[in-house]
């Protein structure tokens, strides 16, 4: 056992490690400056009326996942995790009495989770949605889901929930490699 | 130290600018052979007797995720250290370890992390304060004879060749 633990040992020191980053060393993390990261987007606008278009943010094509997973990460500033947090609840209740099977569906496997470690600087609270499975070729726009439900409150609702974002929105289609679980059955 | 390092990666996934990247460019992984991880002693010597180590990846929350850059033409061996670390599972006694494969899955992304491949480790639900670095969850559902095989350190030196950077860890608590 000693020796496997000193291989596995040299086994960390011939190469970078692959599980941790040594204190006091910067972050082994990053990718090369210039290389292209996943996907990054701003929340998207609601096209409401009355928001001028030259204040819109870059919108994306869509919120689209394709695969058998998808993610997307949510940076949050962190006096508006309460807001945030609400906008969250509103579209849980928008897709509930949504009379669409697709909002419905959308619901069955959307959750939302909550970052515990914080930002370098506080300077915002990490979000994320995990979609397993998603609904493929539905959109996940939240204002998009909010119009439909709230529309008399869309425009608030839209202005609150742009106010809460540090940056972008940024989304991973995943596709299963292993389950580990012993009762999983194979996708 | 090790937090903020996490975050850091974390945040790089999320704060899509250009400029944030520009500002971590000399944070490449140590080059081969510099440094061992943290936590364990340098290649050859013992490490001192002492109570057990506090895992190195652990989850204090109910869910996380761990997210996993690979070197582009090495995810078959990733893939293959995953399917290695499924088997060990399905023939662990250890308790602990059955039930971290209970909510353990391993997604590979469609999009790629920079020259990268990303996989995400979803672990859901946690168990609080077991292990959840790769290599020592690999290694505690071996057997002591598996352990001593010769061709054991090749494999090690194989999977950790693999990886293009280290573990980002991501603590999560669902929302109600």
């Amino acid at each position: 056992m000693a020796l496997a633990a000193g291989s596995l040992a040299a086994a960390h020191a011939l190469n970078p490690p692959p599980a941790q980053t040594p204190a006091a060393q910067p972050p082994a993390t990053q990718p090369p400056a210039t290389q292209p990261p996943p996907v990054a987007q701003p929340p998207a606008a609601p096209g409401a009326p009355g928001a001028p278009a030259a204040q819109q943010p870059a919108v994306p094509a869509s919120r689209k996942f394709t695969s058998d997973a998808g993610m997307m990460f949510l940076v949050i500033k962190p006096d508006k995790t309460a807001d945030f947090e609400a906008i969250m609840a509103k579209v849980k209740e928008g897709l509930a009495k949504s009379q669409d099977p697709k909002r419905k569906q959308q619901a069955l496997s959307w959750r939302v989770f909550k970052g515990l470690e914080a930002a370098p600087g506080g300077t915002g609270v990490l979000y994320v949605w995990f979609l397993d499975p998603p609904v493929k070729d539905v959109e996940y726009t939240v204002t998009d889901i909010l119009r439909e439900a709230f529309p008399n409150e869309a425009q608030d609702l839209w202005s609150k929930y742009v106010a809460c974002f540090v940056s972008g929105q940024t989304m991973l289609n995943l596709q299963q490699t292993v389950n580990m679980s012993p009762t999983a059955t194979a996708k | 130290m090790r937090s903020f390092a996490i975050m850091t990666f974390a945040l790089a996934v999320v704060l899509a600018p250009a400029a944030a990247f520009a500002q971590n460019t000399s944070t490449q992984p140590p080059p081969a052979g510099q440094q061992p991880p943290a936590g364990q002693p340098p290649a050859g010597q013992q490490p001192p007797a002492a109570a057990p180590a506090a895992p190195k990846v652990p989850f204090s929350t109910p869910a996380g995720i761990l997210l996993v850059q690979i070197k582009p033409d090495q995810t078959a061996v990733f893939e293959e250290m995953m399917g290695k670390l499924k088997a060990g599972f399905a023939k662990t006694t250890d308790e602990t370890l059955k039930k971290q494969a209970a909510g353990f899955k391993v997604y590979k992304s469609t999009e790629p992390f920079g020259p990268n491949t990303l996989y995400v480790v979803q672990v859901d639900p946690t168990v609080p304060n077991a292990e959840y670095e790769l290599f020592s969850m690999l290694q505690k559902t071996m057997t002591p004879d598996e352990l001593r095989a010769p061709e054991t350190q090749e494999m090690w030196k194989k999977y950790a060749a693999a990886f293009a950077a280290g573990l980002s860890k991501l603590s999560l608590t669902p929302l109600q």
